[in-house]
């Protein structure tokens, strides 16, 4: 088990380009494959990955990790995770200069910008049609909706969303205060009794 | 005894920037520069931008990076280990005495209420990170191209990340090699 997380979390580790976001679908696919957590239990984890100190990705390794095997999980989750860039930062930085400056290099990053943000916005997809639709084909979807308008979750989950989304990227304000307000929602959702739960 | 001395510093610096900086790296950066250039006088503004830039240029999480790489800068490798350890200690502390009581925290109703909520707000904040993201990423139709390859790639058929990602690279620097691309100098994120 230790070393399936090790060696599952030093490829996150080696292929998360673009910082702590970018892990997110490497880890979510990882998660998934193995069967370890399912989407809406990384959905919670990411919640809690983003409201508490610490780069997102290394408070997403050490919760996995310790999901899945307890306190040496979350310290062989982390050290996997970090060891890539370790040992590539500590090597590039003897000659930094040719680094930073390497045409092939910014070609390389020219194709993986792109293909990483491609990758983070599957990720979303995937979670919002997990939370609003329930099921991912297209047919048990639109009936879902349909049976499930009005007072259902997809519709609380829906208007969270939307008013999430304008308050982080039109008003700016810091993602820990919006996920503690949808906390708060659907705590006040709960007790109207709009939820099912 | 010196060099333990430093070591002590990095560690000591960065378990404080890892311990209070909540929002990942991006939000890191500036607290790194102003402590590693005026506080601590560890590299020059210089020296400190060329790091700012090697960060996002390799695998891995920015704040860490550039934590990794100005402690191998200060004292070399046991300075990059001392730097890196202490930027993920807080997380592992904080991170495993929530885990620690997740599960019980949830089996609460108001708490699984909450978190319906929660989940919404989350997949929110990745479409804004995205849209962030592809804002610096997303520039000419070659990207465009990879950009949308790669969500459908990965969502649709499935695909795993990691060939998403190599097949992106692979196809820029062909690209760029047949001149069907050309690198706009700025190469800034």
């Amino acid at each position: 088990m230790l070393l399936t997380l090790f060696t599952s979390f030093f490829q996150i580790g080696l292929f998360a380009f673009g910082g702590g976001y970018a892990v997110i679908p490497l880890l979510l696919q990882t998660v998934l494959n193995h069967a370890w957590l399912t989407e809406a239990e990384f959905t919670n984890i990411v919640a809690i990955s983003q409201i508490t100190p610490g780069p997102i990705a290394i408070n997403l390794a050490t919760f996995v990790g310790f999901r899945m095997g307890g306190v040496p999980g979350s310290l062989i989750a982390t050290f996997g995770v970090c060891l890539p860039s370790l040992i590539l930062v500590t090597a590039a930085m003897f000659f930094i200069a040719k680094v930073t400056h390497s045409k092939l290099l910014k070609s390389v990053f020219h194709g993986l910008r792109p293909g990483a943000a491609g990758l983070i916005a599957s990720a979303a997809l995937g979670m919002m049609m997990e939370e609003f639709f329930f099921e991912k084909s297209l047919i048990t979807e639109a009936a879902e909706i349909i049976r499930s308008l009005p007072g259902s979750v997809s519709v609380f989950s829906a208007a969270v969303f939307a008013i999430s989304f304008f308050c982080m990227f039109k008003i700016k304000i810091n993602p820990v205060f919006v996920i503690l307000g949808a906390a708060l929602a659907g705590i006040a959702a709960g007790l109207l009794g709009w939820l099912p739960v | 005894m010196t060099l333990l001395k430093t070591l002590w510093q990095l560690f000591y610096t960065f378990i404080k920037i890892g311990g209070f900086t909540i929002g990942g790296g991006y939000a890191m950066v500036p607290i790194i520069q102003r402590e590693a250039v005026d506080v601590k006088h560890w590299a020059t503004e210089e020296e400190m931008l060329d790091i700012i830039a090697l960060a996002p240029s390799m695998p891995g999480v920015i704040g860490v990076n550039t934590a990794t790489a100005l402690g191998s800068k200060v004292a070399g490798v046991p300075g990059a280990l001392a730097a890196t350890l202490g930027m993920v200690t807080p997380s592992l502390i904080v991170i495993v005495l929530i885990a620690w009581v997740f599960d019980d925290f949830l089996s609460i109703a108001l708490v699984q209420q909450a978190f319906i909520g929660v989940r919404a707000a989350v997949a929110a904040l990745m479409v804004s990170a995205v849209i962030r993201l592809a804002k610096g990423a997303v520039k000419d139709w070659f990207q465009i191209i990879l950009f949308f390859g790669a969500l459908f790639a990965n969502l649709i058929f499935g695909v795993p990340a990691q060939y998403v990602l190599i097949s992106c690279a692979a196809l820029a620097v062909a690209a760029v090699a047949l001149s069907l691309v050309r690198l706009k100098e700025a190469g800034k994120r």
